[in-house]
């Protein structure tokens, strides 16, 4: 059996001519991707570099898991534990897979770059927006791992929690992100955490123990 | 800085989009409207990717790698488990001119569909696009063995599908010889006797 061309002739009655319009409709979907990234990259990285700015704020001990968030830069305390972890039994997306996830929580939406998990029965989200949404993601290309904020254990291997300026603000996308390195995948991982759920650090450190980094997951650029 | 991405990236298409919508349409196993999909995530997650993908091999092989990834993505969708839309429906008539290799041609597509998405991929890729072992790992991510094994349960499949016994070497043997191009190929000539 000669499978190539077996596969060639299966392929010979497809039009690879490529017209002018496509391509140009190639490339208008590129940018309009790249600019929804920029747009949603752009206020992410600045929230981070903020908060990173703003020092070390006591984010719950690891010692303490239970204790509620307070220390300069909050001005609010948030309810420890308000969201519990469960177990996730339900069908996993690309790109990553968890084990747990918050209580009456379900995954929305996920590609290679991103995972977004939100509460059930929420319809009609915009996959590109992690506002409001347990984001799990790769860190950029561009991104270099936080010196700054406090550290967790997360399973066999050190996180890094970083808070977010303008907390406290009902305009704020999510309290603070968790950076880490997978120690399966050795990619630098960053967890998003929204306020709604009122976890504390260590809390957000047990659901990234849960998360796994697919081969498909891919590192973002900006 | 934009504007020459956006030359590279439209001359990149303008040359390679026939290529991937060819292995699209097989990935796809046929299904056309498939095949253009992925085409069109392949093309825009290439041009997200593209400032850091500067050697022209490594931006067809990314390309690729979307590919079979969209590809996977959209095998793991719930209604595409519970329906299979097809192209062509299922029990439409054969073709009038059927000889062996058009008899062939038409159980070749069901049974790509078979095989698992990296699978079909293995075999696209090893045996249309004839890139080596390692070239076909590192499109698919995977160790060189993987993709050994992938090829050879992929083509014994086939090969069963399509009522042929195995004559070709084995997986970790040289690679197939490349034939002539596909502009001088008919079916009538090109398949070897089984």
């Amino acid at each position: 059996m000669n499978v190539h061309a077996l596969l060639t002739d299966a392929t010979a009655d497809v039009d690879t001519a490529v017209h002018p319009d496509t391509v140009r409709a190639d490339l208008i979907r590129g940018r309009r991707a790249a600019h929804r990234r920029r747009l949603r990259r752009g206020g992410v990285a600045g929230l981070v570099m903020a908060g990173a700015f703003a020092g070390a704020v006591a984010l719950g001990s690891t010692e303490t898991p239970a204790a509620p968030l307070a220390g300069p830069g909050v001005d609010r305390v948030l309810e420890p534990g308000t969201i519990q972890l469960v177990d996730y039994t339900g069908e996993q997306l690309a790109g990553y897979a968890v084990d747990e996830v918050p209580d009456g929580w379900a995954l929305l939406d996920a590609d290679e770059y991103a995972l977004t998990i939100g509460p059930s029965g929420v319809p009609g989200t915009d996959p590109n927006s992690y506002v409001g949404k347990l984001t799990v993601l790769l860190m950029s290309q561009d991104e270099t791992m936080p010196a700054e904020g406090t550290e967790v254990t997360i399973g066999s291997t050190i996180g890094r929690v970083v808070t977010e300026a303008g907390r406290g603000g009902s305009a704020a996308p999510f309290d603070f992100s968790l950076f880490y390195v997978d120690p399966a995948s050795g990619q630098p991982v960053r967890i998003q955490v929204p306020p709604a759920l009122g976890w504390t650090a260590q809390q957000a450190a047990d659901f990234a123990t849960g998360v796994h980094v697919t081969t498909a997951a891919e590192r973002g650029v900006g | 800085m934009r504007r020459e991405r956006d030359e590279a990236f439209s001359a990149f298409v303008a040359g390679s989009r026939g290529d991937l919508l060819r292995t699209a349409t097989l990935l796809a196993a046929g299904d056309r409207h498939l095949a253009e999909d992925l085409v069109q995530v392949s093309l825009t997650r290439l041009y997200l990717a593209w400032p850091r993908l500067r050697a022209p091999e490594a931006r067809f092989a990314y390309a690729r790698r979307v590919l079979v990834n969209a590809l996977i993505d959209e095998t793991r969708r719930p209604w595409r488990r519970r329906e299979q839309p097809r192209a062509e429906l299922p029990d439409a008539p054969a073709p009038a001119a059927g000889g062996p290799d058009d008899e062939r041609l038409a159980r070749l597509r069901p049974a790509l569909e078979q095989l698992p998405p990296r699978m079909r991929a293995a075999v696209v890729f090893r045996h249309l696009h004839e890139l080596s072992v390692a070239e076909t790992a590192d499109v698919l991510n995977c160790s060189q063995g993987t993709v050994k094994s992938q090829t050879a349960r992929g083509l014994d499949q086939l090969r069963r599908a399509l009522a042929v016994p195995p004559t070709d070497p084995p997986e970790d043997g040289p690679p197939p010889s490349r034939p002539a191009p596909a502009s001088a190929l008919t079916p009538a000539t090109t398949w070897s006797a089984p």
